[in-house]
């Protein structure tokens, strides 16, 4: 096996990936990132993905990662944090508010419908099994959903969808501004 | 076991590809009676999009055709364009453009070696179980994609639809400091691709071959990407400008992806890294060109199954050359030759990495696009696809639907099919009668 190149130094305390295309309302994901963008958040590292095995590219040296991927939903926006057992195997736990849910809101990767599912059977959901397997993701994963209708070729984003777009960038910046400044670490109560 | 003489299998959303797409199969008496590859995927209507647009505007609206290669369809069309509009390039931005389409090269046969195909000779269903019997190999192999996605991005201007390519050059000339920063893990890419290429030569393959007609891009001194004749292995050797002369895409009535056909013959034709190899071999760079004589393959080679092979050496080239580009680049300027409109007509070939691409445009005086045609390397493949399905299923016959799905599937994945840009454009359903 070949040595690995030397680490490289920490990317950012935090990483938001959005995941999308340019087709209608497949853009949620990059638009989340347009968002933030225009909130100069400090510390924070903004990417866009036009596939999901891209985000592979991205993970480390990460403190914390936030992925953003349309999927076919009646609810609002989701957010679900994702933990690693000592297994590398991945569990998926719903949230309201940043405060993790009991264990009854444990959903299956798979039911996200996310949307980017149906590119080479490599949605976000199995990238981040990949990512698990091959011990690799960072600590504190959350995955944001944005529910979407349809993706026309090369149209902008739908109205309904920009709306939950705006939601997101909402509710992903107060998150990422709790998080101390320097070190990404939470603040403390 | 006692199967059905007559039967019809359906393989549903074929995995492991780019796009959607479903094989039906049609058995008769005992006899593959047809097979009909199906794209579901909506029309694509990037051509008619075109139209009526600045010309300038074509590299950013045809790298949305496809998120894999993006770089693909931007080069073919900015030659094509040049070509119009009477535009040489210099030297310096020609090699820029290799070096851009060895990032590219290097991403997008790396995904699929790695995450799609090399699971098939495992007998694994998905990546994550191959990552789970050879984590090591796989981490490799994202190391490597993640270089190729790297240059794309310095190069590019970012890795999401690259928006540095311009008609004449490039928007931005990248910093040689840019560049050299990316010395050592091209070094490392490197070795690694030849460690890579290497573990794939000694899989167990198929004893499946076929007498193809291949074709690719030659070029007398290098090997093709941006340029060259279009050459078959039957000796078919002409300008690109006249590809619409000896091929010809029909719409089939089972698909809404066009197929390619070889005229006047009306027959298929394989395009892609095993074209590519058995055509230029002699141009892969001192490594490259050194691991295809240890690899243990007679060339040339018409086993789909070995294109594997092809592609990893294609690695191994795209950073031995790479590496030189990047050592060896002492800045670009201008970074954009100018030019002037004019009414004309432009036509042009390049080396995707799935295989020949093909684009014609006719531009007005004002600048305006008045028509596109865009012809990617999957929708030349198609019919050979369902020409190899047809030879091989009566070897696999006796085997239950599930079983010939995913070998089917498994053959499918020997072309890296990327269907949704193959249209402009695996439920397995088997009928038996």
């Amino acid at each position: 096996m070949t040595d690995q190149p030397s680490p490289k130094p920490l990317l950012s305390p935090a990483v938001v990936i959005g995941v999308g295309s340019p087709h209608g309302d497949d853009r949620a994901g990059w638009e989340v990132i347009e968002g933030l963008r225009a909130e100069s958040l400090p510390q924070v590292e903004l990417l866009k993905a036009s596939v999901p095995h891209d985000i592979l590219d991205w993970l480390q040296p990460v403190g914390s990662l936030h992925i953003v991927d349309a999927c076919q939903s009646s609810e609002g926006v989701g957010c679900y944090r994702v933990v690693a057992d000592e297994h590398g195997a991945l569990q998926i736990f719903g949230m309201e508010s940043e405060q993790e849910m009991p264990q009854e809101m444990l959903v299956e990767g798979d039911a996200l419908q996310l949307r980017s599912g149906s590119t080479h059977q490599l949605d976000v959901w199995s990238v981040l099994q990949l990512a698990g397997a091959l011990r690799c993701l960072p600590p504190d994963i959350q995955l944001w959903t944005i529910p979407v209708t349809c993706s026309t070729r090369c149209a902008p984003v739908g109205a309904s969808t920009s709306a939950y777009v705006a939601q997101c960038v909402t509710q992903l910046r107060r998150q990422l501004l709790s998080r101390h400044p320097a070190t990404g670490e939470p603040h403390s109560a | 076991m006692s199967v059905p003489s007559s039967r019809t299998i359906t393989v549903g959303a074929l995995t492991r590809v780019e796009g959607e797409g479903a094989l039906h199969i049609d058995i008769a008496d005992g006899q593959v009676a047809a097979v009909k590859l199906a794209i579901f995927e909506p029309p694509r209507f990037f051509e008619a999009l075109l139209r009526g647009r600045p010309l300038e505007d074509t590299p950013d609206i045809t790298a949305r055709i496809c998120g894999i290669c993006p770089i693909a369809y931007q080069m073919t069309a900015v030659h094509a364009l040049e070509q119009a509009l009477g535009i040489s390039i210099s030297s310096e931005i020609r090699q820029l453009r290799r070096l851009l389409y060895c990032g590219e090269w290097i991403e997008s046969h790396g995904v699929h070696m790695h995450l799609l195909h090399i699971p098939d000779f495992f007998g694994c269903d998905s990546a994550l179980q191959l990552a789970q019997k050879y984590p090591p190999e796989v981490q490799r192999g994202l190391r490597l994609k993640q270089i190729g996605n790297r240059l794309l991005e310095v190069m590019g201007g970012r890795a999401v639809h690259p928006i540095n390519v311009a008609v004449g050059g490039f928007y931005r000339a990248p910093d040689k400091s840019q560049l050299r920063a990316l010395s050592d893990d091209f070094r490392w890419g490197l070795d690694a691709a030849i460690a890579a290429t290497k573990w794939v030569s000694r899989f167990a393959f198929p004893d499946f071959t076929r007498d193809y007609d291949m074709v690719s891009l030659h070029h007398p001194h290098e090997y093709p990407m941006n340029e060259g004749e279009i050459v078959s292995n039957r000796g078919l050797r002409i300008k690109p400008e006249e590809f619409e002369t000896r091929f010809d895409e029909r719409q089939v009535p089972h698909s809404t992806a066009l197929q390619a056909v070889q005229l006047p013959q009306e027959t298929a034709y394989m395009v892609g890294p095993l074209a590519r190899i058995n055509l230029n071999r002699q141009l892969l760079s001192t490594s490259a060109r050194q691991l295809s004589d240890d690899v243990g393959i007679s060339w040339p080679c018409f086993n789909p199954y070995q294109s594997i092979v092809a592609r990893a050496i294609e690695v191994v080239h795209a950073f031995e050359e790479g590496l030189a580009l990047i050592e060896n680049y002492q800045g670009c300027r201008p970074a954009r030759i100018s030019y002037n409109y004019r009414a004309g007509e432009g036509a042009w070939a390049t080396e995707a990495p799935r295989g020949l691409i093909f684009h014609r445009y006719q531009i007005a005086d004002d600048g305006l696009l008045l028509s596109a045609k865009i012809v990617p390397p999957t929708s030349q493949n198609q019919a050979q696809i369902e020409a190899d399905l047809a030879a091989y299923l009566p070897s696999i016959l006796s085997q239950d639907e599930r079983q010939m799905g995913l070998a089917c599937e498994r053959l499918i994945r020997c072309y890296d099919p990327c269907i949704s840009c193959s249209t402009h454009f695996l439920k397995l359903k088997v009928r038996r009668r």
